[in-house]
């Protein structure tokens, strides 16, 4: 009896030092140097898609349709180039020139000599072939695959140094679109000696013994968990080296998952994090109020932050009946006080548009270029009188109630589908036009994206993201190519059908953004859209990011815009470089 | 004229005797009161958006404040709590419905219908009632409104009044009057109706307070996760609101606060209420004066 008890406890210490032997591996294996906290740059937030958690914390394969997470993807490798949208201005990096050839059909890039991967081996021409060939051979098992696919006939390395791009069809774009970083897009350039014999749809990149992920960035992957990602500077970063950039000052970043926004601020009001997600205009009213070391890109004053490259508008499938109709999507646009929507909206911080492009510097030559049209379609005219004019004019009478009923008594019932982020914007719409005379409602269903890609959502507040430069991606948007029947899934999901504009649009699409041929075209598919309105523009939209002034200083802001403080953006690096230590 | 003094007194001493039930009516009927008095002075169309100007705290002006909406939020309690009331009162009054079908059939005549019938109650009622409703809410296509938010609430609120109804139909069917009524030649349904309904009539008041007071917390708590008619004011939504544009975090008390203690006021009222009922329906637990 005694000697059978005496085995159970060898087993039982056995088991015990077998698990802190374990755990200490874990702990060793885990452990990283010490650097100081005013050394440090924490962020929270990312984009906001991995909420509390990030669940992809052992993938750094930026490929994967499933990835993503911006717990340090956004800025490990370093790009040809960088565009900054804030100053027009395309920014060399890894590359040094790239030309297209006079129909747009090839372009060719010369790399900058001296850059190498964090494993030593020299970046070259040919990882730029292998990273488009490889996306356009895997397409559609990757992001971005299915483009590559449709655009690169070919990617060839001419020499160490040139690679050249041969397209299917002619594309102006392409550098600008995929190999120029700004804010979500870009593709990244990946070391074809890692990847040449890997699945790419399979491959997580992620195994921190071999030094994986290998990169071009300033920082190497020192801790990855569901809680947190840490990235560390490493001194043999080639940029450096060959001293075409100094070494960021900031030693180490620390990415932390999207919480409630309220504990965004009050992280930021503790001065726990240096640089959130952002904020809605209320919250960092109250951040800037508490705490004196907080700023934004427009410091203390609204909007509290950057316009960003995705207005809001009120959008419908406009397939379906009523919203169908061009003047009804008139009445209803002169149904809603865009003042309303700023002040309720928005909080007083931001403003109005009247077309569905951001008021960047490069688009704003564009949208002087109409101003005669925007005189005569103004999108922003508050004007119930014209409502009741042409809905009176269709024969829509009022009930008792005060809302409109067709011929039988059925109400015009407007249901408008939005989330989150925008929910702020939705009542004061909404009460617009019920004053109007539409019963209207909105909701906020978890599903929101897949009912307004079906169609089913024949109303929505939301915003997009397309044109930086020119207006061409924001006006294929609305192309007819994307108007499927309703119950089919299609993005963009305006379903508006003009062979008129398609042509034009078209047209655009093979001249270069800088080419003045894009004017009178564009002035005159603004006309089509402008007398249609398939989608009724509503507010510009705002990234409101706190940045804290307590460890860093160097900040972008609307005087010195080298580029905007999202940390989640591709361009993360060009402030990562700026940013001086304060201790 | 001493009749009436005499049945004046007659009440009066069954109040003293039933205290619960009198400040359980009384607060619901303050409420009532709030509601319909504010009803008369202040336009249900200043609860909506855009009414006053955003943010600003109580003020001769706005006596409760607005919300960042422009929402008047003294305005938004009246509305709220009528809209609030409408929705536990009837989502109630269906569950207690179907839960006085169900119970008294499965009750009264037994067999495979009563086993089907306590089965699938007894199953339904293991299931979380809230992770249903969410369930339900969420994969409605349309925009909630206020007869879509009763019927969901009242899906789920009759499997307890169904349980408990049957239960005292199994102990009234037994009874020596039932028997007797049998046996006067009454068929089923005049039993149920001439002889089991009206005895049990304190005891389905309970239940309907019961429900009531159920269909109003289930109401709150999907409104308060943002499931609710969002065009609607009612209390829920006010919190879901208070809590979207962080209004603790911003001090914005008068946003929180007053839907909070209408809701507890209701939920005391309807406690009281419950709790008198039952004194009546259950002689056990009548007060000697």
């Amino acid at each position: 009896m005694r000697k059978r008890k005496s085995a159970a406890q060898v087993v039982m210490v056995t088991l015990i030092l077998g698990a802190l032997v374990l755990s200490s591996a874990i702990c060793a294996a885990q452990e990283i140097k010490f650097v100081p906290r005013n050394r440090t740059l924490i962020s929270v937030g990312g984009g906001g898609e991995a909420s509390l958690q990030f669940p992809d914390y052992t993938s750094m394969n930026p490929y994967f349709l499933g990835h993503i997470s911006a717990h340090g993807a956004q800025f490990a490798w370093n790009p040809l180039f960088f565009y900054n949208y804030l100053g027009d201005e395309e920014i060399p990096f890894m590359g040094e020139s790239y030309q297209y050839n006079a129909d747009f059909t090839e372009l060719t890039i010369k790399i900058r000599p001296g850059v190498e991967w964090s494993d030593g081996v020299p970046f070259t021409a040919r990882d730029v072939a292998f990273t488009l060939n490889m996306l356009r051979d895997n397409a559609p098992a990757l992001r971005q695959s299915g483009d590559m696919k449709i655009w690169v006939k070919d990617a060839q390395a001419i020499d160490k140094l040139t690679v050249k791009v041969i397209f299917n069809s002619p594309n102006p774009r392409f550098m600008f679109n995929y190999l120029m970083p700004h804010q979500d897009i870009g593709i990244w350039i990946i070391p074809e000696h890692i990847w040449k014999n890997q699945d790419p749809a399979d491959f997580s990149n992620y195994d921190m013994e071999k030094g994986w992920p290998v990169v071009t960035g300033p920082y190497r992957l020192a801790l990855s968990t569901p809680d947190q990602t840490i990235w560390d500077l490493r001194e043999d970063w080639w940029a450096a080296k060959i001293g075409f950039q100094p070494m960021p000052k900031v030693e180490r970043i620390i990415f932390l998952p999207a919480f409630d926004e309220t504990k965004h601020a009050q992280m930021m009001i503790n001065n726990e994090v240096d640089v959130s997600l952002n904020l809605s205009s209320e919250n960092i009213q109250k951040v800037l109020e508490l705490n004196p070391k907080v700023s934004t890109f427009s410091g203390h004053k609204p909007p509290f932050g950057y316009k960003d490259w995705w207005p809001t508008g009120l959008g419908f499938n406009d397939s379906e009946p009523l919203f169908d109709d061009p003047e009804i999507r008139w009445a209803i646009s002169y149904a809603i006080n865009r003042d309303d929507v700023v002040t309720y909206g928005l909080q007083g911080a931001g403003t109005a548009t009247k077309v569905p492009f951001p008021e960047f510097p490069a688009l704003n030559r564009y949208i002087d270029s109409i101003q005669d049209l925007l005189e005569q379609y103004d999108t922003n005219e508050f004007n119930p009188q014209k409502t009741v004019e042409t809905m009176e004019r269709k024969g829509y009478t009022k009930d008792k109630e005060g809302f409109w009923v067709d011929s039988d008594g059925n109400r015009l019932k407007i249901e408008i589908t939005t989330f989150s982020v925008l929910q702020s914007i939705a009542p004061p719409v909404v009460e617009n036009l019920r004053r109007a005379g539409f019963d209207a409602s909105y909701h906020m269903p978890a599903d929101f994206f897949s009912r307004i890609s079906l169609g089913i959502a024949k109303a929505y507040i939301f915003g997009h993201a397309a044109s930086v430069r020119d207006p061409y991606m924001t006006l294929d948007l609305y192309h007819s190519r994307f108007a499927l029947p309703t119950g089919e899934s299609t993005w963009p999901p305006y379903r508006w059908v003009n062979p008129e504009f398609d042509k034009i649009v078209e047209q655009m699409g093979t001249i270069a953004y800088d080419d003045l041929e894009m004017f009178p075209l564009f002035h005159q598919v603004m006309e089509i859209w402008l007398k249609e309105l398939p989608d009724i523009p509503l507010s510009s939209y705002y990234h409101r990011n706190p940045i804290n002034h307590t460890y860093w200083t160097g900040w972008p802001n609307e005087d010195n815009p080298y580029t905007n403080d999202a940390n989640w953006h591709k361009t993360l690096l060009l402030m990562l470089l700026r940013l001086q230590p304060t201790q | 004229m001493k009749a009436l003094g005499k049945r004046l007194s007659r009440v009066g001493a069954y109040c003293r005797r039933n205290p619960k039930l009198v400040s359980g009516v009384s607060i619901i009927l303050t409420l009532v009161l709030f509601w319909l008095i504010g009803s008369l002075l202040l336009s249900p169309t200043r609860a909506q958006p855009i009414s006053g100007l955003p943010d600003q705290p109580p003020s001769l002006r706005y006596l409760l404040g607005t919300d960042s909406n422009g929402r008047e939020l003294l305005a938004v309690m009246v509305v709220g709590t009528g809209l609030t009331l409408r929705i536990g009162i009837l989502a109630g009054a269906i569950g207690l419905g179907i839960g006085i079908i169900l119970g008294f059939i499965s009750g009264y005549y037994g067999g495979l219908l009563d086993t089907v019938i306590k089965g699938i109650v007894d199953v339904l009622l293991t299931v979380p009632p809230l992770a249903v409703l969410v369930v339900i809410a969420a994969v409605i296509t349309r925009a909630m409104t206020l007869d879509s938010m009763i019927v969901i609430v009242a899906s789920l609120s009759w499997m307890l009044p169904t349980r408990t109804i049957r239960a005292q139909v199994l102990t009234m069917r037994e009874r020596a009057y039932i028997q007797v009524a049998r046996l006067s030649g009454m068929n089923s349904l005049e039993v149920i109706v001439k002889e089991l309904m009206p005895n049990l009539l304190p005891y389905l008041a309970a239940s309907f307070v019961g429900a009531t007071a159920a269909s109003i917390l289930a109401c709150i708590g999907l409104e308060a996760l943002g499931l609710g008619p969002q065009s609607l004011p009612t209390l829920g939504m006010t919190i879901f609101w208070s809590i979207s544009f962080s209004a603790m975090l911003r001090n914005m008390w008068w946003w929180w606060l007053p839907p909070i203690i209408i809701i507890a006021i209701l939920f005391v009222g309807l406690f009281l209420l419950t709790a008198g009922l039952d004194e009546i329906a259950n002689p056990r637990l009548r007060r000697r004066m």
